[in-house]
């Protein structure tokens, strides 16, 4: 039943969705990063790799 | 905020698990040189296919599986697990959590490749790209991939820091998709231990297996990248990232568009057109991502610029993220439309994809290895000057391969669709498409060879650098760090308002899980025409012509499988005008409605075939098999010998339909019970055929004849 409800349905509009979708996503993202609280955070999350005591053996 | 303030309790002293790190360093310097050298050779074979010395195990459609999975999963795979081990230790600021479970992930995956290179040259395949390897292998590599991702993921929830890297979450990104995307694809129904069938046919399986296949792309030779791009970029310059916040944008938009680009691979084909732009506007939008992080990579090197010149590791690495930035601009390209019919099928898909292997994957790879080697071994390189050599005879290789390449796919997407005044094409011969490009295939095989020499540059410079190292004890390194308590106190210590940030970036579950959620968005609705194909087989379609296989067309079905035929000839024929008129009408969904698997292929060295049933006499079929240079001058292909003595095991056909049946191939009960029975009757039809020929030596069991039977069936359901 599944499969024959899908086969029918028009699926020409799923394109235009998927794009809306993806902005939603790409603007949600960009809102999340760009929040005022974020910097700090950011800025020393980014130094993570450079913090190694013991890199020589 | 400092890094003690970070920590919450008495600084502990532990040491990085760095022995797996250089093991899986040194499983990719093999088994590199194992990709590079096949690739050379099967690149020289589409030039002078003598080469394959009429032996089964060194034809083109055996080796380059050998080659493609040496490259992606033995080369690419054991970079990616050595740079992971080495960089998620030392972001998350913990040894891994099972040292164990480290050893059974490396020695299971090098027991998966060494299976690989046995199984493939002898013909042990299901025949779909990339996922080639049967169905045991493909048991053991969920098995060894679980316990990858399970090391990874409790090593993440032992960690001393309270957030998780950007690159650790493309780590976790690629574990869970690679699974999901492996699990579903090799879905298929065991006959033997060496042989089964897909669990999907025709456009299902062509959906599953490109959703499969360009996301093998997406999530094995990009995120992982991308996450080792993350550390060691910022390494090499001793920087961090240029802009954290782009690299999550980076991450969440990549994630969430990868997924949903599979269908690009299907463009012009019988896969509905709104899947087919559904892929190309998902494809186009992967720009927006992939530049984000390319930008964001060579910014890094601001104010340290000079390093180019004076770190070969550097070059390396600005190399990568260029050909990363190039390869990511001309997917999206080959992805719309009008662009994908000229390219599509040709070289320049193979450009494509070299310039992000050897440039993008190959270039990071090595730029890592050169920065790991002195820290695991505990000594300087041996070398710089030869890593700059090696630098230059990569590059040099590089551009000879895609040049070349470029030339020939484009040279050859233009003569395949050129009609003169009247309308007809102006090469007719597909052979003509081919003499024309012979030149340029010496020239890729050349770049080739001038690519490995590079590389075995680094294999010298590497091997006296470890060389150098011998007898000093390979001591992990240590570091000391206090234990990351828990969730009250650090909310404290930040202050209200960045709980948030905990809630999403730092708790390893919760972003597993979004990233689940953000790739079954994609997956279930780009799948969804998999489930309603069924209802997409057209009323006039004459389904009586388009019976399943016989026995022996099958029989003959499994030996162009087996043989790899596939890497040289599509069975899809586009909705282009070139491709009509070259090759016949268009292919339908109901044409491939009971091939599992699929087998519309990615490549024409030889034209497309989903319409070469009775296009010529079986003993056209006879002696061009037996002799393709006979048959047609400057033809490219190999002969394939060993059809005309091995025997088709009739036995066994039962068997092999009753699994088609069980997998919803319409046979009757009595076409499983006797099938050697009708495999015989066919084939005793087609010998007769050639004995009226001249052919009186041929036998009913010889694989010959179930190929020729097959081959002839091939489109009958569009004659009406």
């Amino acid at each position: 039943m599944i499969r024959e409800l899908l086969s029918h349905l028009h699926w020409s509009a799923l394109p235009v969705v998927s794009m809306m979708l993806f902005m939603a996503v790409f603007l949600g993202a960009v809102i999340w990063v760009f929040r005022r609280e974020s910097q700090s955070v950011y800025a020393e999350l980014s130094r993570l790799p450079l913090q190694e005591k013991g890199e020589s053996t | 905020m400092n890094d003690d303030t970070l920590n919450t309790g008495p600084l502990e002293t532990f040491r990085y698990d760095d022995e797996i790190v250089r093991k899986f360093t040194l499983a990719t310097l093999v088994w590199a040189f194992v990709a590079f050298l096949v690739g050379i050779y099967i690149a020289f074979e589409m030039a002078f296919p003598g080469l394959g010395f009429n032996l089964p195990f060194l034809g083109f459609g055996r080796l380059r599986p050998l080659h493609t999975n040496a490259a992606i999963f033995a080369f690419a795979g054991n970079a990616i697990f050595a740079g992971i081990y080495y960089s998620a230790q030392r972001v998350l600021k913990t040894r891994m959590f099972s040292d164990g479970v480290s050893r059974f992930h490396f020695w299971g995956w090098q027991a998966i490749i060494v299976m690989a290179a046995l199984t493939l040259p002898f013909g042990i395949t299901q025949g779909k790209e990339y996922a080639e390897l049967e169905w045991p292998v493909d048991i053991a590599i969920a098995v060894v991939w679980l316990a990858f991702g399970y090391n990874l993921l409790r090593t993440v929830l032992i960690r001393r820091v309270k957030h998780i890297y950007v690159a650790v979450w493309f780590y976790i990104a690629t574990f869970i998709t690679v699974a999901i995307l492996h699990v579903t694809n090799s879905m298929a129904l065991p006959v033997s231990l060496f042989k089964s069938y897909s669990a999907y046919a025709g456009v299902s399986d062509a959906l599953v297996q490109w959703w499969y296949g360009h996301n093998a792309v997406a999530f094995f030779l990009t995120t992982p990248f991308l996450g080792l791009m993350y550390y060691f970029v910022p390494k090499s310059v001793n920087r961090p990232v240029y802009s954290y916040r782009l690299s999550v944008i980076h991450f969440w938009t990549l994630v969430f568009i990868y997924i949903w680009a599979g269908p690009h691979h299907l463009l012009n084909s019988s896969v509905p057109d709104w899947a087919q732009t559904t892929g190309m506007v998902f494809s186009v939008m992967l720009w927006i991502p992939s530049w984000g992080g390319m930008i964001n990579g060579l910014l890094t090197l601001r104010g340290a610029w000079d390093k180019l010149r004076t770190e070969p590791m550097v070059k390396f690495m600005v190399l990568a993220m260029t050909f990363y930035g190039m390869s990511t601009f001309e997917g999206p390209l080959l992805s719309i439309k009008s662009v994908n019919e000229l390219g599509h099928y040709t070289d320049w898909i193979v450009a494509h994809v070299h310039a992000g292997a050897l440039g993008w994957n190959g270039f990071l790879s090595f730029g890592m290895i050169y920065y790991l080697v002195p820290k695991l071994w505990g000594r300087e390189l041996y070398s710089k000057r030869l890593a700059n050599t090696h630098f230059w005879l990569g590059t040099i290789g590089i551009l000879l391969y895609v040049i070349s390449m470029y030339t020939a796919g484009i040279t050859q997407g233009l003569m395949w669709r050129e009609v003169n005044a009247d309308g007809v094409l102006a090469y007719p011969d597909f052979v003509q498409t081919v003499t024309r490009i012979v030149p340029l295939y010496v020239i890729r095989a050349i770049g080739g060879v001038v690519y490995l020499a590079g590389f075995c540059v680094m294999l010298y410079n590497v091997a006296k650098t470890i060389g150098v190292a011998r007898g000093a004890p390979l001591a992990d390194a240590e570091d000391r760090y206090a234990r990351f308590v828990s969730k009250p106190i650090l909310t404290e210590l930040e202050g209200e308002g960045t709980f948030s940030h905990r809630t999403l970036e730092g708790l390893p579950m919760v972003l597993a899980a979004l990233s689940v959620v953000a790739i079954s968005i994609g997956s279930v609705i780009s799948l969804a025409p998999m489930i309603a194909s069924n209802g997409l087989v057209e009323s006039n379609y004459n389904l009586e012509l388009n019976r399943p296989y016989t026995p022996l067309e099958l029989a003959g079905r499994d030996i162009y499988v087996r043989e790899g035929c596939y890497t040289c000839h599509s069975q899809m024929i586009r909705k282009t005008v070139g491709d009509v008129l070259r090759f016949g009408p268009a292919s339908k969904i109901e044409d491939s409605m009971y091939d599992h698997p699929f087998q519309w292929g990615s490549k024409r060295i030889g034209p497309d075939l989903a319409r070469e049933g009775l296009k010529y006499p079986n003993l056209w079929h006879y002696r061009h098999m037996l002799n393709p240079q006979e048959v047609v001058a400057g033809s490219v292909m190999p002969a394939y010998s060993w059809l005309f003595k091995d025997k088709v095991d009739f036995g066994g056909l039962s068997r092999r339909l009753s699994a088609m049946a069980t997998l919803g191939v319409p046979y009757t009960a009595e076409e499983v019970r006797d099938a050697a029975g009708h495999a015989k009757t066919q084939a005793a039809g087609i010998l007769k055929d050639l004995a009226e020929g001249g052919v009186t030596h041929a036998k009913e069991e010889h694989e010959i004849i179930a190929l020729i039977a097959y081959l002839q069936k091939l489109g009958q359901g569009a004659r009406k």
